[in-house]
C-alpha cells in the first residue's frame, strides 16, 4: 500500500514548504542585522527551529513517498534518538545497562512493529504493562537494590515519552477511516502542523505581548499571554485547514485545540526535567537536541489518535450497530 | 598517536590512576606536545565486563597542550597528565 499523492496533499506540501521559505528568509535577515548578544541567541535559537522543520518536512516526505513501512521505520529511529538524548541526561547506573539494552533494541522495535502489524491491542500495553513489569524484573535480575525504584521508574518513563507516546503520531496511519483510505498521511501532517504552529505562535505571542509567567522556575519564556495567543492562534489555523482531514470544521476546531493543549504540556514537562537536571535545553549540553523539537508531539499524539479513532473508527462490538 | 594512560576502562566515577608508559614515551620525546582528551559516558555505552553496547551520547573533550618543566619525575609527570584529563571532566 502506499498514499495517494493527491490535490489536497500537493496544496499542503506547497503552503509548507512555502511557509518555511518565508521563516528562513526572515530568519536569515534577522541573523544579518541584530547585534546584542542576548538578541543573537534568541535568533540563532529560531534559526535552530526552522532548520528542524525542514529536516521534518524532508523526513516527512520521504516517508510519504514509501508508505507506511518507511514512515514507522523513520519514527522508531526518531524514537531512538529521543531515548538517547533522554537516557544520555538521566543518570542512570552500571547495573542498568542490560534493562537500557532492552529498551532501546527490543522494546522499541517491538512497538513499532505491532503498529505495522496493526495490533492495536498489543502495541496499546506493550510498554505501560508489559515493559513496566519487564523493567523492575531485569533490573532485579542485575541484583543491585540501591535506588532500584528510582532507577526503574526513569527507564520506564523515557519508554512511555520517546517511544511509546512518539508512536502514536504513525499509529494514525494505521488508522482505518470510512470514506479516507490511503489518506492518513494528511491527518498525521495535520497533528504536526498544528502542534508546530502551537509551539511557534505561543513563542511568537509571548514575545510580543507575554507578561505573566505560567511557571517562572521551570520556562521563563512561557506566559499566559503567549499560552492563549499561541493555542487560539493554532486552533483557528486548524479549523480552517479541517478540509483535509477527515473531520467536520467543529470536531477539527476540538481536536486542534486538544493537540494544542497537550503539546503546551508536553513542552513544560519536559522543560521541568530538564531543569532538575540543570540543563537549559536538551541540546545545550548533548548533540542533537531531539527532544526538544519533538517534546509536543509526544505529549499531543495519543489523545489525538484515541480521539480520532473514538470519533471516526467504530470499536465498538457488532452488537451496538 | 592516541594513548590510553589508564590501560582500562574504569567505573566512569573518576579517571583511574596512568601507567607509566606514557612518562617513558614523553622522556625518549620531550618535544612531543601531549594535549590530554576526556572521552565521557564510555562507561554507560559499553561498561566492563559487557558485550553489547547501549547507544548513550559520548562527548570527546580536548584541552590544551601539557605544561611540562625540562626535568620531571615519573610521579611529577603522571600527576600533571592526570590532572590535566581530571580537569576536562568538569568542562
Amino acid at each position: 500500500m502506499n498514499f495517494k499523492l493527491d490535490h489536497q496533499m500537493f496544496l499542503i506540501l506547497n503552503g509548507v514548504i512555502g511557509g518555511l521559505v518565508v521563516a528562513s528568509l526572515i530568519g536569515f535577515a534577522l541573523s544579518r542585522s541584530v547585534k546584542s548578544e542576548d538578541r543573537k541567541a534568541e535568533i540563532d535559537n529560531l534559526n535552530a527551529r526552522i532548520r528542524a522543520w525542514w529536516i521534518m518536512v524532508g523526513i516527512f516526505s520521504i516517508s510519504f513517498l514509501i508508505g507506511p513501512a518507511g514512515s514507522m521505520l523513520l519514527f522508531a529511529f526518531v524514537s531512538v534518538l529521543a531515548l538517547r538524548e533522554y537516557v544520555s541526561l538521566i543518570s542512570t547506573t552500571r547495573a542498568d545497562h542490560r534493562t537500557l539494552f532492552w529498551s532501546f533494541f527490543v522494546f522499541t522495535p517491538l512497538q513499532y512493529w505491532f503498529w505495522y502489524k496493526g495490533w492495536y491491542g498489543l502495541a496499546v500495553i506493550l510498554i505501560p504493562v508489559y515493559a513496566f513489569l519487564f523493567i523492575p524484573i531485569r533490573l532485579a535480575l542485575a541484583g543491585e537494590t540501591t535506588g532500584f525504584l528510582d532507577r526503574a521508574s526513569r527507564i520506564q518513563w523515557g519508554l512511555m515519552v520517546c517511544v511509546y507516546c512518539i508512536s502514536y503520531a504513525p499509529a494514525l496511519l494505521t488508522l482505518n477511516i470510512p470514506g479516507y483510505q490511503r489518506q492518513n498521511a494528511k491527518l498525521l501532517l495535520f497533528l504536526v502542523i498544528v502542534v508546530q504552529l502551537s509551539d511557534v505562535f505561543q513563542y511568537a505571542w509571548g514575545k510580543l505581548i507575554g507578561k505573566r509567567k505560567i511557571a517562572s522556575n521551570i520556562s521563563p519564556n512561557k506566559t499566559w499571554e503567549g499560552f492563549m495567543g499561541g493555542v487560539l492562534t493554532a486552533v483557528a489555523l486548524g479549523t480552517a485547514l479541517w478540509w483535509m482531514t477527515p473531520f467536520t470544521p467543529i470536531q477539527a476546531l476540538f481536536l486542534s485545540l486538544a493537540a494544542a493543549f497537550m503539546g503546551f504540556a508536553g513542552s513544560l514537562t519536559m522543560a521541568a526535567i530538564q531543569r532538575d537536571r540543570g540543563v537549559k535545553d536538551f541540546g545545550s549540553t548533548i548533540e542533537g537536541g531531539i527532544l526538544d523539537r519533538v517534546d509536543s508531539i509526544c505529549f499531543s499524539a495519543p489523545l489525538f489518535f484515541h480521539l480520532t479513532r473514538w470519533i471516526l473508527v467504530s470499536p465498538h462490538p457488532i452488537w451496538f450497530h | 598517536m592516541i594513548v590510553f594512560p589508564e590501560g582500562t576502562r574504569g567505573n566512569g566515577l573518576e579517571v583511574g590512576p596512568f601507567k607509566s608508559g606514557i612518562y617513558h614515551l614523553w622522556a625518549k620525546r620531550p618535544d612531543v606536545q601531549f594535549v590530554p582528551v576526556h572521552l565521557s559516558n564510555l562507561n554507560r555505552i559499553l561498561p566492563k565486563g559487557e558485550f553489547l553496547p547501549v547507544p548513550v551520547i559520548s562527548r570527546v573533550v580536548f584541552g590544551p597542550g601539557l605544561k611540562l618543566e625540562e626535568e620531571e619525575t615519573k610521579e611529577s609527570f603522571l600527576q600533571k597528565a592526570h590532572a590535566a584529563v581530571c580537569a576536562l571532566r568538569e568542562a
